[in-house]
């Protein structure tokens, strides 16, 4: 963590730039817009998922602004601790932006909330996205315990890789479970990118790719087919190809 | 050039018994026995390997824990890998045979063969990669095959959304196959086997295989890859569908009327066939009881399986021949 705040903070110092935030309507959203903040060019919205610290899409959001986007971080303040609380939150970020045109660049759940919500976006990458359940019983449990906060997604961390945790409100975590055990996610109006690797525990392909078969205006990229890396749900957010199938895919006409 | 390259794969000496069948096209397959008093179970194994990979060294033969389980364990060498050979002709015909040939006639006649030997009425199947696709061709052939039970290693079938890596590299391999009927991959697997080249073939092959069980592994189970393989599977990526070599039929239809008890693994760490590759084969199936198994950290395993580590990995023995052993000792009216 300490390492992930140095590297964040250094980023704005090092571009020289501000933060320079537009608070949407609802106190349950905020939308940044991180690094130089560029009129006229392209908004992409990053988000990460509760559970894991917002600055984990740093790379994502350095990338987008170099590759000539004007990168936004959504977040979202602590009274959002309902998946119902959550996506009234997404719509409120889709009507403070309906007139805008934007793309969307999503890691892990908070995605699958988005396409839920399906957003006016003209286009989503999701990355590491679970779109329909497991397809065998896994690790994914939540604390004996009753405890209200969680810390982190609701797996071992061990298997998530480099990933930067925060507290999940029990209720969000519960969501999360559901997620892996049933239901598959509706095809957004959006042309989407789904990015996933076979060691992603959170959405490995045949959580994303099984689902989304049907889906019209929609890539499937296999992250790991023939690479060295293994890629860990934590891993997909600093893979350099994950990085450049994004930008290529945000710059298609 | 096939018998060269055997040559440069100094491919072993068979030991134990073994039995050498001629199959209706003319090939020679060796059937291997690992003689015990109960039921028959054949072993069939994946592209470009041979029946060593069930039966590598001790503490990795599943071949060894069947029998020592009591199955009378036969290991199957498909035409053209370990000392099988393929039919007698001209180098051109050779270049032609493929999947299909393995399920039509190699399979078939050993079974046959199986049973008259043990007098069984039936038999278990294992099939690792490839050996999966050999059965379902040869249940399309024939869907009566006399088959009681079966476990299906990491065997690919559903082949939507193609990786272009996988493509681009079927289809190099068809181009050199064209021109040389088979790829030497004995010889690069030993090189590679010694002096670790830099490619990333052992992250595509295995994730949990040691040293010097990796060394000792591409020297004795890798063998040459042909033409006709290549040139199915490279279809097979260009229609997302396994086809016969004419593309007249969609094998994974054949799935669909298949009412054999099978139980499906695949690994979490495999490249060469993804679990979502191998959901494919346990969802066409239409058989109940059914399973399917993610062997994986996230599951429940020390390990994430490769696609080699399934039947020859470090933890195999401990995690995944139980699972074999289980599902072939289950009785099969206690599974249905």
């Amino acid at each position: 963590m300490p390492v992930m705040s140095a590297l964040f903070v250094s980023f704005f110092l090092c571009s020289g730039s501000v933060f320079s935030s537009e608070i949407a309507e609802s106190p349950d959203v905020r939308l940044l817009d991180v690094g130089h903040s560029f009129q006229g060019r392209h908004r992409v919205l990053v988000a990460a998922s509760p559970g894991v610290n917002p600055v984990a899409t740093l790379h994502w959001e350095r990338a987008l602004e170099d590759a000539g986007f004007d990168a936004w971080r959504m977040f979202f303040g602590a009274s959002v601790d309902t998946p119902e609380r959550l996506h009234r939150a997404i719509l409120s970020m889709d009507e403070a932006w309906k007139n805008k045109t934007y793309s969307i660049v999503a890691h892990g759940y908070i995605g699958r909330f988005l396409v839920e919500a399906n957003p006016s976006a003209q286009r989503m990458v999701l990355v590491g996205v679970p779109l329909g359940p497991q397809v065998t019983e896994t690790r994914i449990e939540l604390p004996a315990d009753a405890a209200v906060v969680l810390d982190g997604l609701p797996w071992p961390k061990t298997l998530l890789g480099p990933l930067p945790h925060a507290e999940l409100s029990r209720a969000i975590g519960e969501q999360y479970v559901y997620f892996a055990s049933s239901s598959v996610a509706p095809d957004p109006n959006a042309d989407v990118l789904l990015m996933s690797s076979g060691m992603d525990v959170v959405a490995p392909p045949e959580c994303m790719r099984l689902p989304s078969v049907d889906w019209t205006d929609r890539t499937f990229f296999r992250v790991d087919s023939a690479g060295i890396r293994s890629s860990t749900h934590g891993d997909l957010l600093r893979h350099p190809v994950v990085e450049r199938r994004m930008i290529r895919f945000l710059r298609t006409q | 050039m096939f018998w060269f390259s055997f040559f440069l794969g100094f491919a072993s000496e068979p030991t134990g018994e073994v039995h050498f069948l001629r199959t209706q096209d003319g090939a020679q397959i060796a059937l291997h026995h690992r003689p015990a008093a109960g039921p028959p179970v054949i072993l069939v194994h994946g592209i470009s390997s041979n029946h060593r990979s069930w039966d590598l060294e001790e503490g990795r033969s599943l071949a060894s824990t069947l029998q020592e389980a009591g199955r009378d364990v036969w290991l199957l060498d498909l035409r053209g890998h370990g000392v099988s050979r393929p039919p007698k002709s001209t180098l051109w015909g050779r270049r032609k045979w493929s999947v299909d040939d393995y399920g039509r006639y190699d399979l078939p006649v050993a079974i046959d063969f199986i049973l008259e030997k043990t007098q069984a009425d039936a038999l278990d199947y294992v099939g690792h990669s490839m050996g999966g696709m050999v059965v379902t061709v040869a249940l399309a052939e024939n869907p009566e095959l006399p088959l009681e039970r079966m476990v299906i290693l990491a065997t690919p079938m559903d082949f939507s959304d193609p990786d272009v890596v996988s493509t681009w590299g079927l289809a190099l391999g068809r181009s050199f196959g064209f021109f040389w009927s088979v790829l030497p991959s004995p010889l690069a697997a030993r090189i590679h086997g010694r002096f670790r080249l830099p490619l990333p073939v052992d992250e595509m092959l295995f994730t949990d295989l040691s040293s010097p069980a990796r060394e000792h592994m591409y020297d004795e189970i890798v063998s040459p890859l042909f033409f006709g393989e290549l040139r199915q599977l490279w279809a097979t990526s260009q229609h997302a569908s396994f086809m016969d070599v004419d593309h007249q039929q969609h094998y994974i239809e054949t799935l669909s009327s298949v009412q054999i008890p099978t139980r499906v693994i695949a690994g979490r760490g495999d490249r060469i066939a993804p679990v979502d590759r191998v959901y494919g084969f346990y969802d066409a199936l239409s058989s109940a009881p059914k399973d399917f198994i993610v062997a994986g950290k996230a599951t429940g395993f020390s390990a994430d399986y490769g696609h080699l580590d399934l039947p020859l990995g470090d933890h195999a023995e401990a995690e995944i021949y139980p699972l074999i052993l289980e599902w072939l000792t289950m009785d099969v009216e206690e599974l249905e």
